[in-house]
């Protein structure tokens, strides 16, 4: 994916959040996220989604961060104070291995994140049933520039410290600003770094090496320092003349490569106009697969987690008894869940809220009042989805997570799932029913869940934490998977840990 | 290029109209026969809270035995199917709880009587009225029995609902045989239908 296809994946998505029906007594606006990732043009602007108006009091909360930040590109300033950090240690060759192989092992991170992003739009854009709103809400979209920007930031800091080590190894000798021991410290850590750039790279990622590489040639005929010099120092030589032939054929490619991106480029306007006429004509539905770790239906229940990993959750709360035991048990056994709770409940206990906050837990919407959401009209979803989510923000966690009362989000085309889609939550439901709200004997419930593990092999468990019942057929749980997570049996996962892994390189494999 | 394409084709077919689907749900709800029970409040007016129970409990007891209803009650359910309806018929019992739980708060002794309490695990109530009865305002109560009638009702009620059976359970699940002709299962199967991914 070059950074034309990146423009194109940005503008698309800009010319489908343009189309969104308008909200109208918005919050206070949102900074908006600017992409540095295209090189030659203007960057793209979004607009992170916000939150309708709670009431005259929530107007006045401060601006929402959008829940991820693009990384912007270091300054020179800062950057030459990491190079001189490096450059005068002890010992130089050694921190500037260290240095480098972080930053890119890095760059070689988010370039594979990069290219399993592309391979899963590929699959994603062959679905028939996409549904309306998937680009809006799709988190993978905020990562992929995440992931880029990243990659920039990263190259960056090589590129800059490769020259500097050029330019002083390769400074002439009456510079007197360049001492006998700068130089050679310079021509260690030039050294260090074509080879950590080499080494820390490995076979799944020849392409990243690849580019890396490239960046680093493009330094050393920037003209920093002069070519006869350049060509005196063996090592340096050896390296360019190695890759020259690669170089060439890459400067081909991509010279070809750009009389495409030229063509697709005059054909854009008329593609865009196309576009915004056909998404004039469309109805609001429900948003699709948001992202590629999920299902067509845009939801998460467990199913798709690898063998072994388990969520516990917990639903209605909080509640004054019965939450801060399952908190303490949690703790016990070192464990982490995620709580879906009603605003209602969670205004009126602010302490609870932080203690589960500062505990590590994550937090998820579960509606204001717990109302069954598809018997609802515009205004009861307004205030049971948007300012259920004001609500938290309030209390201090932006949810990334809802979970609609009794599984009911109404079908794939409906409005709730359309409000949720528009608040960038994803719906999130179970495949493990604990039914401990129908039974109250903490062992039944207890085997019931055990029972459906062995069949389901992976997932989300619900529970609710308003239930003595629960609390205690949960502890037991927790204890089986504190012992089965030491063979290895088990790993528990919080929602937001099993979707940031399930939308990874790794966890889309 | 295959991002690109990806992209493109992604929203192109995002934005196709889904002017559509809404149309053939509309004809769909048109041409289809109405059926008895379409609404929760006819339902929740045919429909006890101790009733709704009872068939909760058979969907707990098809699901945790992992058997057919013709094992059970001798009509075809699925587990999977008794999946879908434990949702909705959660959603029917809160919904009846309020009400009930003030007629508890008014006359808590008549209630009591009323519903049965001291056999309640016959039906395998003892926990949905439990519920009721945790559900009340205590500083509601008619006098006196907030301190005396009531703590032994809470007592009572949760202990026999913590020691409910799997045996009594089936038991319970057994009288069920009713309902898969019943108004309340062609309810159920319309919500679960309304709400599947």
């Amino acid at each position: 994916m070059n950074r034309f296809h990146l423009l194109v994946v940005v503008a698309s998505f800009a010319a489908l959040a343009s189309c969104t029906t308008n909200q109208s007594a918005l919050l206070p606006p949102l900074p908006e996220v600017e992409a540095h990732v295209i090189s030659g043009g203007a960057p793209i602007r979004m607009q992170p989604v916000a939150l309708e108006s709670a009431s005259t009091a929530a107007s006045s909360a401060a601006p929402l961060e959008p829940v991820r930040s693009v990384a912007s590109i270091p300054s020179e300033a800062s950057l030459e104070k990491e190079f001189q950090a490096v450059i005068s240690s002890e010992d130089v060759d050694k921190e500037t291995r260290q240095y480098i192989d972080r930053v890119a092992r890095i760059f070689y991170r988010t370039q594979a994140l990069l290219n399993d992003y592309d391979a899963k739009l590929d699959d994603y854009a062959k679905q028939t049933n996409v549904a309306d709103g998937a680009l809006q809400t799709d988190d993978t979209y905020a990562r992929l520039i995440s992931a880029w920007s990243l990659r920039e930031e990263t190259t960056a800091k090589i590129t800059y410290f490769y020259k500097r080590a050029n330019e002083i190894a390769h400074a002439r000798m009456n510079d007197s600003k360049v001492s006998k021991d700068l130089q050679n410290r310079a021509l260690l850590m030039n050294r260090a770094i074509r080879n950590t750039v080499v080494s820390s790279a490995n076979s799944t990622n020849r392409l990243a090496k690849q580019n890396l590489l490239k960046e680093l040639i493009e330094v050393q005929k920037s003209g920093a320092f002069s070519n006869q010099i350049l060509n005196g120092a063996r090592e340096t030589s050896d390296f360019y003349e190695r890759n020259k032939l690669q170089l060439a054929r890459e400067t081909e490619n991509a010279r070809k490569d750009e009389e495409i991106n030229q063509e697709i480029e005059a054909r854009a306007p008329e593609i865009k106009a196309a576009l915004a006429e056909q998404y004039e004509k469309r109805t609001p539905q429900s948003v699709g697969a948001i992202a590629p770790g999920l299902g067509r239906s845009g939801m998460m229940n467990g199913f798709e987690f690898k063998t072994g990993r388990w969520a516990l959750t917990f639903d209605d709360g909080p509640h004054s008894t019965y939450t801060p035991q399952a908190l303490a048990n949690l703790k016990a056994n070192d464990m982490k869940a995620t709580f879906f709770w009603i605003a209602q409940n969670v205004s009126k206990m602010p302490s609870i809220v932080k203690q589960a906050q500062a505990a590590g837990h994550t937090l998820a919407n579960h509606s204001y009042t717990h109302a069954n959401l598809p018997k609802l009209g515009p205004g009861g979803l307004r205030h049971e989805i948007i300012e259920s989510t004001t609500v938290d923000v309030q209390n201090g966690y932006r949810p990334r997570f809802f979970r609609c009362p009794y599984g009911a989000c109404g079908s794939q085309t409906s409005a709730v799932r359309q409000k949720i889609a528009d608040l960038g939550l994803v719906s999130v439901t179970w495949n493990v029913d604990s039914l401990d709200w129908q039974d109250k004997n903490p062992q039944s419930v207890y085997e019931r869940v055990k029972k459906q593990m062995a069949v389901q092999k992976r997932g989300i468990i619900l529970f609710h934490d308003i239930h003595p019942q629960s609390i205690a057929a949960s502890k037991m749980l927790m204890a089986d998977f504190a012992a089965g997570q030491k063979k290895g049996i088990y790993r528990t996962v919080t929602i937001d840990q099993a979707f940031d892994e399930l939308n990874t390189a790794e966890g889309m494999k | 290029m295959k991002i690109v394409i990806a992209a493109l084709a992604l929203v192109l077919t995002a934005c196709s109209s889904s002017e559509k689907k809404v149309d053939e749900t509309k004809s769909a709800l048109v041409a289809a026969p109405v059926p008895a029970v379409t609404t929760s409040e006819d339902v929740l007016q045919r429909y006890s809270i101790v009733e709704l129970n009872s068939v909760a409990n058979l969907m707990k007891v098809i699901i945790d035995e992992n058997k057919n209803g013709e094992d059970i009650i001798g009509c075809p359910l699925t587990p999977k199917e008794a999946g879908t309806y434990t949702m909705p018929l959660k959603y029917l019992i809160d919904q009846q709880m309020r009400a009930e739980t003030e007629a508890y708060t008014a006359d808590p002794k008549n209630y009591a009587i009323e519903k049965g309490f001291e056999t309640c695990a016959s039906q395998c109530a003892c926990g949905v009225l439990s519920d009721v009865v945790n559900g009340a305002n205590e500083s509601s109560l008619p006098r006196g029995v907030s301190s005396k009638l009531h703590p032994r009702n809470k007592q009572r009620l949760a202990q026999k609902a913590s020691h409910q059976s799997k045996r009594e359970s089936l038991a319970c699940a057994r009288k069920q045989s009713s309902f898969c002709n019943s108004d309340l299962k062609a309810y159920l199967q319309k919500e679960a239908k309304d709400n599947a991914d």
